[in-house]
């Protein structure tokens, strides 16, 4: 489980998050719903430990932000899966090379990296773009690239930042399909959108951001 | 763990343009360098060994001494740190010695043999002429019985301070490449660390440990220490080998210690990259 209590962060800027609590129970699928600067990414980079909160804590299973060591972060952020909207994947290496990168940060599970990167793929139906390079790929393989790198060490849940944004309707709707799914087989998913209409059919849970604050 | 960071660290090194180019010259050349300077320092080192291994402290002891105080001298002499040998020289062995020199019409003259005994100290060969001769000397002549004590102190101390500048020239050379190198290796990981940020974050939010991301940044620091021991162990041996023959003398260069090169190479690299990456990537 995931547990934000009165979480708060703010950048030099002046921006930032403020008091955000609010639970990622296994199975859960949620929307974290705001405009551009509502502190979608900010929460995401705390979740991640990249930021510590100023005031309030995270909790992710046996872990607390306040106390957590610098030498568990590792495990903490093995709990985590994180798709970004750019994907950030490494253009000089084969998209299987760029999920077993991934899987290679996790030795605990049984399965060899290269079994689970192959795996994955084939989950996402990239099976057949093992060895071409990211920048061969349509924007939704991208996506799809993305979220089989970020499912291959079995995280807790799945922080998907604007996942669906720069897609068309056809594409984002295969990748929501497929976000459904792994939620199905028991992945969470926080899923940061500005266009909640397009997850509407799973019924998801909301949390809306605004300014920093939670507002729902 | 070690083959990741193997591979990726060769995909660093081979993606470092100048600045490893840098790195590479300049490791290779505190390595040269080194290898010259110890080279230079052993043959500096044979010489002043051989010089020293001909100086005599000579001490001449008071006539009527008995043979149980003179055996007592030998003893304590031969005790001494740096004396390497001791010689008993007999009244007669003097007149010997002194009648091949000048001949025997002196003593022949005089109908009487003036000469003291004494006993004569050699230096160990290798001993560290700064180690304090003059005190040497000065505890012979303390002995009871001595008379007097002879050696060659000004050439002692010319040899001593040849060998002790030497040694601050040698160390000093060292010291200035050892720095020079390791600062463009940090450099190197520096840049290095800049051009893969990407590859970086991706590692840390996958959940890397910090060792199996700094890993490919000390690997290159490992292949620059090969590639430059390599080159320093050719550089070394071939070169100090032309010049030498240029001056027209014929070095026997021992093979023993090229391992040596690229051990030190990657030490100083590994060591270089490791502090690098360690802090670069402990602000990321």
């Amino acid at each position: 489980m995931v547990k934000l209590s009165d979480v708060s962060y703010r950048y030099p800027t002046g921006n930032g998050v403020s008091q955000i609590s609010f639970d990622i129970n296994s199975g859960d699928f949620i929307l974290l719903v705001g405009k551009t600067g509502a502190g979608k990414t900010t929460l995401f980079r705390l979740l991640s430990l990249e930021h510590y909160p100023d005031s309030g804590e995270i909790e992710l299973e046996q872990f607390y932000s306040s106390t957590i060591k610098r030498r568990h972060l590792p495990k903490w952020r093995r709990r985590l899966g994180i798709v970004y909207q750019d994907t950030r994947l490494l253009p000089d290496r084969t998209l299987l090379e760029n999920v077993r990168l991934s899987a290679l940060c996790d030795n605990s599970l049984t399965a060899s990296p290269k079994k689970r990167a192959l795996r994955v793929l084939n989950q996402v139906g990239l099976s057949h773009k093992l060895h071409s390079a990211p920048t061969s790929l349509s924007a939704g393989e991208q996506q799809r690239a993305g979220i089989a790198r970020a499912i291959v060490n079995e995280p807790f849940v799945l922080l998907a930042d604007e996942p669906v944004s720069h897609l068309d309707s056809e594409t984002s709707g295969e990748i929501i399909e497929l976000l459904h799914h792994l939620n199905l087989s028991g992945t969470s998913m926080l899923i940061a959108t500005h266009q909640p209409e397009r997850f509407e059919s799973l019924n998801p849970r909301i949390i809306t951001l605004d300014d920093g604050r939670m507002v729902s | 763990m070690i083959l990741f960071s193997l591979r990726e660290g060769f995909r660093n090194f081979q993606n470092l343009g100048i600045i490893g180019f840098l790195t590479l010259i300049s490791l290779s050349a505190t390595l040269t360098l080194g290898g010259f300077s110890i080279r230079g320092f052993i043959m500096v080192q044979d010489w002043t060994d051989g010089l020293l291994g001909k100086f005599e402290i000579e001490a001449f002891l008071d006539d009527g001494v008995d043979s149980t105080a003179i055996m007592g001298i030998i003893k304590q002499v031969h005790n001494l740190p740096n004396v390497g040998s001791v010689k008993f020289i007999s009244k007669e062995e003097a007149a010997r010695r002194f009648a091949e020199q000048f001949g025997d019409e002196v003593l022949d003259l005089l109908e009487y043999n003036p000469l003291p005994m004494s006993v004569v100290a050699t230096l160990k060969p290798g001993s560290d002429p700064g180690s304090g001769w003059q005190t040497t000397a000065n505890h012979i002549e303390g002995l009871p019985y001595v008379d007097d004590v002879v050696y060659q102190g000004e050439l002692l101390a010319q040899v001593e301070r040849f060998y002790k500048r030497g040694s601050r020239i040698v160390i000093a050379v060292i010291a200035i490449a050892l720095i020079l190198s390791l600062t463009f290796t940090v450099l190197t990981v520096y840049g290095s660390i800049r051009t893969r940020e990407d590859f970086i974050h991706i590692l840390l939010l996958c959940g890397a440990s910090r060792s199996m991301v700094k890993g490919p940044f000390v690997a290159v620091g490992f292949y620059y220490g090969v590639v430059a021991g390599l080159f320093g162990a050719i550089m070394s041996v071939g070169m100090a080998k032309l010049i030498m023959l240029g001056w027209g003398i014929d070095i026997n260069t021992p093979l023993d210690f090229l391992p040596l090169f690229p051990i030190t190479g990657i030490i100083i690299g590994a060591a270089g990259a490791g502090w690098a990456a360690g802090r670069r990537i402990r602000d990321l």
